[in-house]
């Protein structure tokens, strides 16, 4: 098993623990979990995986299997009962269901009731299928709900998205007698514990929904007690407190803001991001989100903006680190794309991980009978495990953020030479002479340029013509070893008129080369589109001696080509006998 | 090269012809050696010292320095069966020059990049300007089709098989040579001897051996006669070897030419052997490798140029600059005319800021007799860049009038660049209009007219000439750089994007282009 850490500058505070490359796992950090599933004290790690397998791991092997109903989108583990041993419940979030699992079985389905259908389009619906609006009509007036503000069931979204009127009569049909409900999705699910600050007192779980709701259940997950409606759907939940003594909820949401929800209500701080929320975390009083575009910001619980982290790669997942029994540290783990989990204590960075495949699912917590590990499930299915060392330093360095120390070395300029002291010199003392000279040279160059630039303007040479007010280029180019050659010619009109009635003519050497086309008509050239012309040029010359072929686009008014171009064909392969 | 078919000149009374012979033999007078051993030949077939000196004096007529000259050709390389690994290491590979050591020793923001990936040469050799075929990141087509162009578009100047091309150079003798014999046929009809016979004659065979490979160019026939050779001499002979050697290269049997020139340095090291050993392996895309041949010929031969050279080049062709500059120097303390090293310190010397060094180097190289529109040209340029200003312009005068079409191209543009330098932008306009119209794929003077284009507001023929030379020159990052900042302006993010990282893909290190996509992944990711 080989440790994909490179040697950092100072000592890693992490243990490589064990990796298995081919674990095969899909899931992200919300459907892994480090938990004590028996209350025996040796903690395993579950994983909900995206290929509906619940899988259990303890130490360094898969120890047990079960399938899973639905894709999950998220797993938590509660407490439900007060009896011992604290055997906990786990609960996974599929569809719109929550799947509670006891000792790994089955035990009980929470379903999210469907979200009450907007008037507006169940008469729509109504409608439609009575034959009173045909489905152009239907579609308009789903659209103008839409964009008035209504949150439409996915049946009218699959209808707006399908474009063939055909299709859509065939979607119609299929409905047709089945009742229209409003039936939302889980985004996101955490647990809140309900009076005690333990990790195995009581705990309830808080689901976001697709329809933007926040609701809360009781302990045994059976009735909602607490329902809250926000702007935007919740993607994100970061949870401090009691629910029966005082709470916060932190919710990222996909419009890029994030709400609170403090003691059964929507707190009117909102913070608003620059970009899409893609990972959010709390840390004593500061809200921590990873934003697309590679940057951490921290926030003020009271949605003050305290300070940014700027990553070199994109976010993949963020994590806490917390130690609360044998110290209190509490630090910051951010996974990259790039393969990195950094770790972070208040703004500096303490440690990197490098990882041959880029984290995406990260959680810190007991596993087995190591207190602090990480385990992280990465991009192409490798699970890695890390153990933080006991004697680890975590305190930030305390080193002022400032311009590094490479910044003093002076670059290695080359130094002047004495000739160039000696030429400045002469400089120095010629200047009137070497001003005259360099002018009236100056003067014939401008006079040779001009001429050999008229040139070029009035007789047709070269790749771009100016001569009958129109702009064409040609470039042109040999393929082929020989004796068969391709001519490639590319044709554009660089002026904003189409071109028309254009030739184009080939002449070469006929004693060395046989052409197969000598005149080709050319189209209509529209502006700035590129033609693409060929000519099959044949070596015919025994030795295979090279020439030039020459190309010119003729319009029949002018007797000055448009355009000419060289083309210098390359030696041609002799065919040799035996 | 002497006439062939000259008449013979008169020998006087009492000196024995061959004896003249011999004379206009050793003063290279080739034609006349030849016609007076025709004459010897009619009058006694089986004269064997008159066939002897004619089988040389035909050889030397036609001799190359093969050594020198190689090219590898675009099916050579295409078609390489040779090839061990498909990605290299970094540093081990021709195919991937900026890998190595000192890859971050040349900025191509300084100097700049040819096609294949390298810093210019100063010195144009074969291979130098044009990509290895399967080079860097442009894979299958676009690999073959920069293979195919040549150092330039349209200038595909390049052979297609290095082999392919000695046959050329031989078809040209082989009109001339058929009067050298008899009745109008070859002097000596090599598919009808006896090699066996032959190679128990060491003296013969060898004048032979040469004549069949360098007049003939029939590598295939001269291997069976040295394979002949070396067994009649018990495998002791390291002059056959070396021969044996240089057939297998021809035909492209890398590692048997190997085994033998390895063989034959063993028995006697040899500078020829050496050189030609550092070619198989530079063949074999194993350059350090060769730089260890030779070195190790540098060791037994320490005052023989050639073989620091082709370590300097080596170094040159894997981007060690430094490494290549320090060898080029010796090769001057050498052989203080070395016309190459010049050129190279030279434009090491240009472009490492310090012009006025660079001008020394092209004066002597003036002074060497050396007169050609490049050096006419670089001259004007180490001029102006020194701040000698009243010689500048004459030497682009000078650069002009010398310049066929090929390089006129290049001078225009130089000129566009010094009209920039002073300002002068309608000249530089001028210039860059007439270097594209001499040289129709002059992408450098695309990417310029381009930057012109955009400061005069003609933002469509700015675009259109960026766009020519992205599809032109994908070496280039300056024109995909302008063309991404033309397309931020424009706010068209995506085109920006794309071509920024193409940028990034051609120079690495570019700053700016680094720049230009961290502000893009911004606006990509806010909301």
């Amino acid at each position: 098993m080989s440790a994909p850490i490179a040697a950092p500058p100072q000592r890693s505070p992490w243990l490589h623990a064990w990796r298995d490359p081919v674990a095969n796992l899909k899931a992200f950090s919300p459907c892994m979990r480090l938990v004590d599933l028996n209350g025996d004290g040796d903690y395993k790690l579950i994983v909900a995986d995206a290929e509906r397998r619940l899988k259990v791991y303890r130490n360094t092997s898969l120890i047990s299997e079960n399938v899973l109903l639905d894709t999950p989108v998220s797993m938590c583990v509660t407490y439900t009962e007060t009896s011992k041993p604290r055997v906990p419940s786990v609960a996974v979030a599929s569809g719109p269901h929550v799947f509670i699992y006891r000792r790994l079985r089955p035990y009980y389905k929470f379903s999210v009731p469907p979200t009450p259908l907007a008037q507006a389009e169940a008469n729509v619906w109504t409608k439609l299928h009575s034959g009173a609006m045909d489905i152009a009509e239907a579609v308009d007036a789903l659209v103008a709900a839409r964009d008035g503000g209504t949150l439409l069931t996915t049946r009218s979204v699959d209808l707006i998205n399908t474009e063939a009127l055909d299709e859509r009569t065939a979607l119609v049909d299929a409905w047709r007698g089945a009742p229209l409900t409003h039936q939302t999705v889980i985004t996101c699910m955490e647990v809140i514990r309900k009076n005690m600050d333990e990790e195995d007192a009581l705990s309830q779980l808080v689901l976001g929904t697709e329809a933007g709701s926040v609701l809360v259940l009781d302990v045994t997950g059976v009735t909602i007690v607490n329902r809250f409606q926000l702007p935007s759907t919740p993607v994100y939940l970061a949870i401090t407190g009691l629910y029966d003594v005082e709470y916060r909820l932190v919710c990222a949401c996909r419009n890029g803001s994030i709400y609170t929800i403090k003691n059964g209500e929507l707190s009117g701080t909102v913070v608003e991001l620059e970009a899409q929320p893609c990972g959010l975390a709390r840390i004593d009083k500061h809200i921590l989100v990873a934003c697309m575009g590679a940057v951490v910001h921290a926030y003020h619980i009271k949605g003050k903006k305290s300070h940014s982290l700027f990553m070199p790669a994109p976010v993949a997942a963020i994590e806490v680190l917390s130690l609360e029994r044998m110290r209190s540290v509490k630090a910051l783990l951010v996974s990259l794309h790039n393969g990195e989990v950094r770790l972070y204590v208040d703004k500096s960075i303490i440690a990197t991980i490098h990882l041959d495949d880029p984290a995406v699912g990260m959680r810190f917590g007991a596993y087995g009978r190591e207190e602090a590990a990480l385990a992280m499930v990465g991009k192409a299915g490798t699970l890695v495990i890390k153990m933080l060392q006991r004697t680890a330093n975590l305190e930030s360095s305390g080193a002022p953020p400032g311009p590094p120390p490479e910044q003093d070395i002076p670059l290695a300029i080359p130094k002047k030479t004495r000739l160039y002291v000696e030429q400045t010199q002469r400089e120095r003392e010629q200047a009137t002479e070497m001003h005259r000279i360099f002018q009236r040279d100056l003067c014939k160059l401008r006079l040779n340029t001009a001429r050999a630039y008229v040139k070029v303007l009035t007789d047709g040479q070269g790749a771009q013509s100016y001569t009958v007010g129109q702009s064409v280029r040609l470039t042109a180019g040999v393929q082929g070893l020989g004796p068969l050659f391709k001519l490639r010619l590319n044709l554009q009109n660089l002026g904003n008129k189409p071109v028309v009635d254009l030739e184009m003519t080939f002449s070469a050497n006929t004693m060395l080369y046989k052409l197969h086309t000598h005149v080709l008509q050319l189209p209509l050239l529209l502006p700035s589109v590129t033609y693409r012309c060929d000519c099959d040029v044949e070596s015919i010359d025994e030795a295979g001696a090279s020439d030039m072929v020459r190309v010119y686009v003729c319009t029949p008014t002018s007797k000055v080509p448009v355009i000419s171009a060289v083309v210098t064909m390359p030696l041609s392969e002799v065919i040799m006998d035996g | 090269m002497a006439a062939m078919g000259e008449a013979a000149p008169e020998v006087p009374p009492g000196v024995d012809p061959l004896y003249v012979a011999i004379v206009r033999f050793n003063r290279r007078d080739y034609g006349a050696t030849i016609a007076l051993c025709t004459q010897l030949l009619d009058a006694q077939p089986y004269d064997q010292a008159a066939w002897f000196l004619k089988t040389r004096a035909l050889t030397m007529a036609v001799w190359i320095d093969d050594v020198e000259v190689d090219e590898e050709g675009v099916a050579d390389a295409l078609l390489d069966d040779n090839a061990t690994a498909s990605m290299p290491r970094p540093g081990t590979s021709l195919a991937r020059p900026m890998t190595g050591a000192a890859a971050g020793g040349v900025n191509a923001s300084v100097r700049p990049m040819s096609a294949s990936g390298r810093p210019t040469t100063g010195f144009a050799r074969p291979g130098t300007q044009s990509a290895r075929p399967g080079t860097q990141s442009r894979g299958g087509t676009a690999g073959l089709a920069a293979a195919m162009g040549g150092g330039r578009l349209g200038t595909a100047s390049r052979p297609m098989t290095s082999f392919g091309r000695l046959v050329r150079l031989g078809t040209a003798s082989l009109a001339a040579a058929a009067s050298g014999g008899a009745g109008g046929g070859p002097f000596i009809a090599v598919d009808r001897l006896d090699l066996r016979k032959y190679a128990e004659r060491p003296t013969l065979a060898r004048a032979l051996f040469d004549y069949i490979l360098y007049h003939d160019h029939n590598p295939k026939k001269a291997l069976e006669l040295a394979a002949l050779a070396t067994v009649a001499t018990d495998f002791g002979e390291w002059w056959w070897k070396e021969r044996l050697g240089k057939c297998y290269f021809q035909l492209g049997l890398l590692r048997d030419a190997e085994k033998q020139l390895r063989s034959s340095l063993a028995a006697q090291p040899t500078v020829l052997a050496t050189l030609e050993l550092a070619r198989v392996y530079l063949r074999l895309d194993q350059p350090n490798a060769a730089l260890d041949v030779y070195a190790k010929g540098a060791d037994a031969f320490p005052h023989d140029v050639s073989l620091v050279v082709g370590q300097a080049r080596t170094c040159d062709a894997l981007n060690e600059g430094g490494r290549a500059v320090a060898l080029y120097k010796r090769a001057l303390a050498l052989d203080a005319t070395h016309v190459e090293s010049l050129a190279c310190l030279a434009a090491h010397h240009f472009y490492t800021d310090q012009p006025e060094l660079a001008l020394r180097f092209f004066r002597r190289l003036l002074q060497l007799g050396v007169s050609s529109t490049a050096l006419w040209n670089n001259l004007a340029l180490s001029c102006f860049y020194s701040a000698q200003y009243d010689l500048c312009l004459a030497a682009f005068e000078r650069a002009l009038a010398l310049a066929d079409d090929g390089e006129a191209g290049d001078v225009w543009y130089n000129v566009g660049q010094v009209a920039i330098g002073i300002g002068d932008l309608g000249l530089a306009y001028q210039a860059f209009k007439v270097a594209i119209s001499v040289d129709t794929n002059h992408v450098e003077s695309y990417a310029n007219l381009g930057v012109l284009e955009l400061r005069k507001g003609n933002l469509d023929a700015a675009r259109a000439n960026f766009q020519t030379v992205h599809e032109m020159a994908p070496h280039m990052f300056e024109p995909f750089f302008n063309g991404a900042l033309l397309a931020f302006k424009l706010g068209d993010f995506q085109e920006a994007h794309d071509l920024a990282s193409k940028a990034i893909g051609a120079f690495p290190e570019h700053h700016d282009s680094h720049e230009l996509l961290r502000q893009l992944r911004q606006l990509f990711a806010h909301l």
